[in-house]
């Protein structure tokens, strides 16, 4: 009776909507047979996500996106909720997860070479959702409103701000004005909870469609190679022979690492609780040990460590080339051989971006490249500095102890080893220069503009420019108008006059 | 087999959670077990502003045995604990800085105690009122022109401006008022007298010394966003 009573309902539906006659083939299309373990990190990546998806609904209903309450309502989510504390680390942690999996699913994609031949597209909106996942791990950090949250955005608007002639404006957008303010953190919250997951969605279904259209890969074997013309005849020939049914066969692997890689989430969650608030994010006291999470201790390494000189300019150019670059692998090579063993350059290319990756987190991981938390107290500027400073300067000096510049910056070899040491900037940077740096930041470095009084930055500069090695001139761009040096009045303070 | 593989690794991670102490407090309390010496409270919170070895450094000397004598014991621990300023932080916890109040109050005792020894203390108090600005310009003229140069600019001194408006911005009267009592012995710089062979043979008078101060005082520009 009741039975039957359902089956009416279900055919009363189904007559409508044909969503069964829509799902089943779906469910049990054909996949290969030897699509084992490999194939369970795409599923792996689509379940985090849909954590991400219910936890972040539910993070909306008790988040405050306003610059004054953020702080506090994750203050108020973590200590009064009741369990609110778990439901950050799950999103917090899902969303390393999320770009972990995304990672390894396209490392093996691309080792395997799926992305030959019917499957270009998949792969390239594979890779726009690499792209978007990193936007959603990025924007979600800014949620978090707290001192790492003011470096990440500090840093980010001082990249686009060396964006030749449109640089300004772009920053304005991205912020919202020119300073990091109530705006900005509007408009990083309609990013990261409406236009980023909508368009992550969008482009799910369309990988999942996709991925229905082109089949599942076979795993590769030496000799057996994508030709364009004879591919998909051999491919569906193949699966209906040998293949089995996607349900229950090959979901059930895939259940079972998702159950597995669920505990592995829920065991981290409940061990290591949820990421940061590290600190209110007052620009006038930068003083905690802010670190951008850990899918971008990557860049914020090799920032570190690229020479000033190339790095406004690999700044800029370097991120559509990567795109583009990962956008177009199926474009360049679309037939031939797939197995690992047959492509060693392919396998070269994958460690070394590996390594690189691994080792540039762990740079920026590993304690020198993290700020000497007490240098600002304990290393003072060389004696034989002090010994030639007129008191503006002296004041300049100090204004590099106390706002904790020396945590970051080494003069002569001591102090933090974040930032270049300063002992020659004075003969590195022109006056403007140095009061651009300053201001605006650059590189690691956050910009000090709102932080500083006009006072102080005049002071700093005049420090900075008395930083020179024995003899050498201060820097200056010949033939250019260059701003007042410095209101001190004292011949000293004119480093021509005296020198 | 999958099955027993799943459930002994969540057991493994719930008696994993068991063994964590669950916030970070007790971890730290633990270091607290060996007061350091008040060299080293020095070393970590003030060398870097004030001199490796109490001089020398960007921020006015420590080691100087007649400034320790003549600045009382509460009010160099208030402005240890409280800053003072602009540039002078605040480092006692009760105020928002890092290191333990105790802490500041050894730190200052050793002080007085090892630099601070056989010292004798100025006729002239550590602290005191803003003078009269005017009377401050012909005492500045007198005394401190020749080193600092004429506080209009027009001739400079040999020892750097010290009433440039960013400068002055950035110190206090006590700082202006310290550096003319005690000047700046590790620089070679003696702001006050007496200067042998000279008209200005003798040491400022108290009423001078505020008078100074707030002539100096009276050329800081109003702006800017601390005091
Ligand atoms: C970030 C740099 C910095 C650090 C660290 C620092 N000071 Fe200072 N200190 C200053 C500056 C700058 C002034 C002068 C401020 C003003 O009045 O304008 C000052 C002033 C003082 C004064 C008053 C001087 C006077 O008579 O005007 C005392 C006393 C003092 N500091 C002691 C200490 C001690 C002790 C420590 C370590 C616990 C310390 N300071 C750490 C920068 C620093
Ligand atoms: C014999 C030269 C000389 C005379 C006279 C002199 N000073 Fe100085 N003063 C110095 C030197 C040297 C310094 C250390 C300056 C430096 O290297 O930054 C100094 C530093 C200062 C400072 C800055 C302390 C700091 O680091 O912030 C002030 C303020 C100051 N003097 C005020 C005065 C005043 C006011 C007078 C007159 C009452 C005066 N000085 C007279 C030599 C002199």
């Amino acid at each position: 009776m009741m039975l039957r009573w359902l089956r009416s309902i279900i055919g009363w539906t189904e007559e409508r909507s044909g969503a069964v006659a829509f799902v089943a083939p779906i469910m049990t299309h054909r996949v290969p047979r030897d699509a084992k373990w490999w194939y369970v990190f795409g599923s792996a990546t689509l379940m985090f996500f849909s954590i991400q998806l219910v936890s972040g609904v539910l993070l909306a209903t008790l988040y405050a996106p306003s610059a004054a309450d953020a702080y506090q309502s994750l203050i108020y989510i973590d200590n009064q909720v009741p369990l609110g504390w778990m439901l950050r680390a799950i999103h917090g942690w899902s969303s390393n997860a999320m770009v972990l999996m995304v990672v390894v699913h396209m490392s093996q994609v691309f080792l395997h070479a799926s992305f030959k031949y019917p499957r270009e597209l998949t792969w390239m909106v594979g890779v726009l959702l690499l792209f978007c996942t990193l936007a959603l791990a990025f924007t979600g950090q800014i949620m978090r409103w707290d001192q790492d949250a003011y470096w990440g955005l500090g840093i980010g608007a001082s990249i686009v701000d060396r964006v030749p002639v449109i640089g300004n404006t772009l920053r304005g957008i991205l912020l919202g004005g020119p300073y990091i303010g109530g705006a900005t953190l509007s408009r990083f919250f309609a990013l990261h909870v409406f236009v980023l997951p909508g368009i992550t969605i969008a482009l799910v279904g369309l990988h999942l469609a996709l991925i229905l259209k082109g089949g599942i890969s076979e795993m590769p074997k030496p000799g057996m190679v994508v030709d364009p013309a004879t591919y998909r005849k051999g491919y569906e020939e193949r699966v209906h022979r040998t293949g089995v049914p996607f349900w229950p066969d090959a979901a059930q692997r895939d259940m079972v690492f998702c159950g597995l890689a669920l505990i592995v989430l829920i065991g981290l969650a409940a061990f290591y609780g949820p990421f940061g608030p590290n600190g209110n994010p007052d620009p006038s006291n930068i003083d905690a040990n802010p670190r951008p999470d850990s899918a971008f201790l990557w860049i914020f390494a090799a920032l570190a460590l690229l020479p000033p000189q190339i790095e406004t300019f690999l700044l800029l150019a370097a991120p559509p080339v990567i795109v583009l670059f990962m956008l177009a692998i199926p474009l360049l090579s679309n037939r031939g051989e797939r197995a690992p063993t047959r492509r060693p350059l392919a396998v070269i290319a994958s460690l070394a971006v590996a390594v690189a990756l691994v080792s540039l987190t762990w740079l920026g991981v590993s304690s020198s490249w993290s700020p000497v938390m007490t240098a600002w107290t304990a290393t003072p500027a060389p004696v034989s500095l002090v010994k030639r400073l007129t008191p503006l300067q002296m004041q300049g000096a100090l204004v590099l102890q106390y706002q904790q510049c020396r945590n970051c910056h080494a003069i002569d070899g001591a102090g933090g080893e974040r930032g270049p040491d300063l002992v020659d900037v004075g003969s590195r940077l022109s006056w403007d220069q140095l009061v651009r740096q300053v201001q605006q930041g650059g590189g690691n470095m956050p910009a000090y503009g709102k932080t500083l009084s006009s006072a102080e930055t005049v002071a700093v500069v005049a420090f900075l420019q008395q930083c020179r090695v024995d003899g050498q001139p201060a820097a200056s761009i010949p033939g250019a108008l260059e701003r007042a040096r410095t209101s001190d009045l004292a011949p000293v303070a004119t480093p021509s006059a005296s020198e | 087999m999958m099955r027993a593989a799943c459930l002994l690794a969540g057991v493994a991670l719930i008696a994993a959670c068991g063994e964590v102490p669950l916030n970070k407090a007790g971890r730290d309390d633990a270091a607290a077990a060996v007061p350091p010496t008040w060299s080293a409270l020095y070393a970590t919170h003030c060398a870097g502003c004030h001199g490796a070895d109490g001089t020398l450094g960007p921020a006015r000397p420590m080691r100087d045995a007649a400034y320790l004598a003549t600045v009382p014991r509460n009010r160099l621990i208030e402005v240890v604990a409280a800053g003072q300023g602009v540039l002078m932080p605040a480092l006692a916890q009760s105020k928002g800085g890092a290191v333990p109040d105790a802490d500041l109050v050894r730190l200052v005792d050793g002080m007085l105690a090892e630099w601070g020894k056989s010292g004798k203390a100025l006729a002239v108090a550590w602290s005191g009122p803003l003078g009269d600005a005017s009377r401050g310009a012909t005492t500045y003229a007198t005394f401190c022109q020749t080193c600092h140069g004429a506080a209009d600019g027009r001739t400079p001194g040999t020892r750097g401006s010290v009433s440039d408006p960013n400068y002055l911005r950035l110190v206090s009267d006590q700082a202006l008022r310290s550096a003319i009592l005690f000047g700046r012995a590790d620089l070679g710089g003696t702001c006050n007298g007496p200067y042998p062979g000279q008209a200005t043979n003798r040491a400022l008078r108290a009423d001078e010394v505020s008078d100074v101060v707030a002539f100096l005082a009276a050329r800081r520009p109003s702006i800017g966003r601390k005091p």
